[in-house]
């Protein structure tokens, strides 16, 4: 005990906040000028971000805390998996009508930011569940 | 794995808080580990011990269910 795993300081929850609004903006801005909605463009500001957020030190940071990201990481990264391999599954071998031909398999920017969404929600919720006062 | 941790407590007078700042943990953890929520690792469980005045062995008991 002593080291923590999470070895970046409170502050670049900051950053993370910040470098999630720059890809949101940058994904809006190609949205606007060439109609594309690049989702790859969003999961690069995501994963920065969310990289920069979870990663961090909470307030006061010791091995519950710990313990509770790391649960909610394994939870996020398997179901994350089975998302991806179940949309990946469904949309580019079953032979489905669709109107433009081509549909792109989930990239792995797009896999990791969607596993850090999961991981992040899950962490802050079962944080929140923590009884806060003396039962 | 039971604790007499609120028990301990009491008994140097300490509130939570404390405890938590003495351990340097939140007080949440402090909170959860005495309801049996979270089990400390090996050097928190020696440490809350030090605190307390107490033995580890004193302070937590293993229950029939952890051995299955």
């Amino acid at each position: 005990m002593g080291k923590t795993y999470f070895f970046y300081s409170y502050w670049v929850k900051g950053l993370g906040v910040l470098l999630i609004l720059i890809g949101l903006i940058s994904f809006l801005n190609r949205y606007r000028k060439n109609g594309v909605f690049d989702f790859n463009e969003l999961a690069i500001g995501l994963c920065f971000g969310l990289l920069c957020i979870f990663f961090s030190k909470e307030k006061t940071d010791d091995e519950m805390i710990e313990q509770l990201k790391f649960r909610a990481l394994t939870k996020a990264v398997i179901s994350t998996f089975l998302l991806t391999h179940l949309y990946n599954y469904i949309f580019l071998n079953w032979r489905l009508k669709r109107e433009n031909d081509i549909i792109l398999s989930i990239s792995a920017y797009q896999y990791l930011a969607i596993s850090l969404i999961i991981a992040s929600c899950l962490f802050y919720f079962q944080k929140m569940q923590l009884p806060k006062h003396e039962e | 794995m039971k604790n007499q941790i609120k028990v301990e407590r009491a008994r140097n007078n300490l509130t939570q808080a404390e405890l938590a700042l003495k351990v340097q943990v939140a007080r949440q953890t402090i909170i959860a580990i005495e309801s049996g929520r979270f089990f400390p690792s090996a050097v928190l469980a020696f440490k809350i011990a030090h605190c307390l005045g107490s033995r580890p062995d004193e302070l937590f008991f293993l229950e029939d269910e952890d051995w299955k």
